[in-house]
């Protein structure tokens, strides 16, 4: 079992005088050298995790240990390990992408000659090489995309926390940035904590992940293991057409996916139904479940459970910058 | 991982302020010069209409004013630059989960918005040296402590603004502001002789008055000496309180 690199216990974070929490009762546990993925929707406490996580924000109670220092105390020490690339994050107009990096670098004490040549890598990586020269408000929103998870991923830091990293980036740029994300786990031990509401994301790359909805981690553990877990079925089918949704409720629970009915069910029931389906020329497509079925069973099931009660802790106040 | 000695994290934090000062200021003056007019704007139109509709000596209060305002402004707009910086481009968010300090970014943001405001210090301190009589090395010296005093006043006040500010908007305004409430209505352009008596005091709490008189009683303009020495103290008491008041009560990590 690898070591934890990251441990959060009952942690409760509200903001300003708000009763609703944005994080209730977190309990994670990130392990060393891996690829964790915290999965959910929008203001779920994804980023306020990833706040507290890297020493940006205080918690309201509960607790966080990063490397088995405490985030409270031990930022400093913490700081010195860590890199972020912010969610929605915008590189600065005047400067290009090589500039980018090589002041990601410099700022954590590397010289110039040794930043400028571990820029170069980063940026061949990422297929920034070509427009390493270009000032960012000539990039598309993909490349500046990319240049941002470059500054976090340039740094050598042990542990990289990357919020939504691959918004806006086409498909091959995704890959890319898996690619360079799965080599850095695999060949440096790197750990990277990101977030994402792209389930391929989460499945292609998170050796494990958290489900977490209003705050709350509904799911944990590897892709499989949390399909397994909080999903009976095995099948999923779309079913385009020649079944009414009624008939279709004897072979599983049925779920409307935009123009297409969704059958969850086993791989009794899947062979049954598609014997009808080539009696009525019915197009259908069957394939194993996958984590998106775990998350809209999970996350939209609870679309409409009440707003948790009003919060009895006290918001911890702000101190100085020499708590730091 | 071991625990830094001081000469790696002395070194490490010279690496940052030259990185953060060099591509926060210095490269974007260079690539885009065309931003220096916005620093010259204000104190060279003031000093420009002080110049066409006063006399000598007016001119000559403008420039000790021109002088003052521009290293006021340069320290204020720390607080909205940074604002932008934290706000729409997150850079903050970076910085903070970095090692690099509170104080080292402000103190190297803050040198960026003096490498804006250099060639215009350079053409109002030459100006000076080629109005002024006997402006000397020592004279030279003497304004640009006071230039730096005030800058670091200005950019403590900034910075201490932008981590409590919200957005980028309430920051630009509140930075103009605080630039009218600093360099324009006190006695920075004119001298404090002219005011009410009723408001001398007032403005004796303003610490760009000080300033000004300083930059003056560089320039050989008339001043009584203890005002002189009640300068000298209170710009460094006033630098020395915004600069506790940015490093002690400034929000880096959000509550």
């Amino acid at each position: 079992m690898p070591s934890p690199i990251v441990e959060v216990r009952k942690l409760v974070k509200y903001y300003g005088k708000s009763d609703v929490p944005a994080l209730d009762g977190l309990d994670l546990t990130i392990s060393k050298g891996k690829i964790f993925t915290l999965l959910g929707r929008n203001g779920a406490g994804k980023t306020t995790f990833l706040r507290i996580a890297t020493t940006q924000l205080m918690p309201t109670s509960g607790y966080v240990t990063v490397f088995g220092l405490n985030v409270l105390g031990g930022a400093l020490a913490i700081r010195r390990r860590i890199a972020i690339a912010p969610q929605e994050g915008r590189p600065l107009w005047t400067l290009d992408a090589k500039d980018h990096i090589v002041l990601a670098l410099m700022m954590r004490g590397v010289g110039h000659s040794e930043a400028l040549n571990k820029s170069k890598r980063v940026l061949e990586t990422l297929e920034l090489i070509e427009v390493e020269n270009v000032r960012s408000e000539d990039l598309s929103g993909g490349m500046k995309q990319r240049v941002l998870i470059a500054m976090a991923i340039a740094c050598e830091a042990e542990l990289i926390f990357l919020d939504e990293p691959t918004i806006g980036l086409d498909p091959v740029s995704r890959r890319k940035v898996w690619d360079e994300l799965i080599r850095l786990k695999r060949e440096e031990d790197r750990t990277i904590v990101l977030t994402t509401h792209y389930m391929d994301e989460a499945e292609a790359l998170s050796d494990e992940l958290a489900i977490i909805d209003r705050g709350r981690v509904l799911a944990t553990g590897s892709p499989s293991e949390v399909r397994e877990k909080h999903l009976d079925a095995k099948i999923r089918i779309d079913v385009a057409n020649g079944f009414a949704q009624e008939e279709l409720q004897a072979y599983g629970k049925v779920v409307r996916a935009g123009n297409l009915l969704r059958i969850l069910t086993d791989e009794a029931k899947a062979q049954e139904i598609s014997g009808e389906a080539l009696k009525r020329k019915a197009a259908i497509s069957i394939s194993p479940v996958s984590l998106d079925d775990v998350f809209v069973e999970l996350v939209g099931s609870d679309i409409d459970r009440d707003l948790p009660a009003n919060n009895t802790t006290k918001p911890v106040k702000g101190g100085s910058i020499y708590e730091r | 991982m071991r625990d830094e000695s001081f000469v790696e994290r002395l070194r490490r934090n010279l690496r940052a302020t030259g990185a953060l000062a060099y591509y926060i200021g210095v490269l974007p003056m260079l690539r885009v010069p065309t931003l220096l007019p916005f620093v010259f704007a204000t104190p060279f139109t003031i000093l420009f209409i002080l110049f066409i509709a006063g006399q000598r000596a007016a001119f000559a209060y403008g420039l000790a004013g021109a002088i003052t305002m521009t290293a006021t402004q340069q320290g204020l707009f720390l607080g909205a630059d940074l604002t932008s910086l934290k706000i729409e481009h997150k850079f903050q968010s970076m910085v903070v989960a970095s090692p690099v300090s509170p104080f080292t970014y402000m103190f190297s943001v803050a040198l960026s918005e003096l490498a804006f405001a250099a060639p215009a210090m350079a053409v109002l301190a030459a100006i000076i040296s080629y109005t002024t009589v006997g402006f000397g090395l020592l004279a030279l010296l003497e304004m640009i402590l006071v230039i730096v005093l005030t800058w670091m006043m200005t950019s403590s006040m900034g910075f201490f603004l932008s981590t409590y500010v919200l957005n980028t908007r309430t920051a630009f305004i509140t930075v103009s502001f605080i630039s009218i409430v600093l360099s324009i209505l006190p006695p920075v352009f004119y001298p404090i002789s002219t005011l009410p008596a009723l408001l001398r005091p007032v403005a004796e709490l303003i610490p760009t008055t000080h300033s000004a008189n300083l930059i003056r009683s560089v320039m050989g303009m008339p001043l009584g000496g203890s005002e002189i020495l009640v300068s000298w103290l209170a710009l460094p008491a006033f630098t020395l309180a915004f600069l506790s008041l940015a490093l002690l009560k400034a929000k880096w990590r959000e509550p």
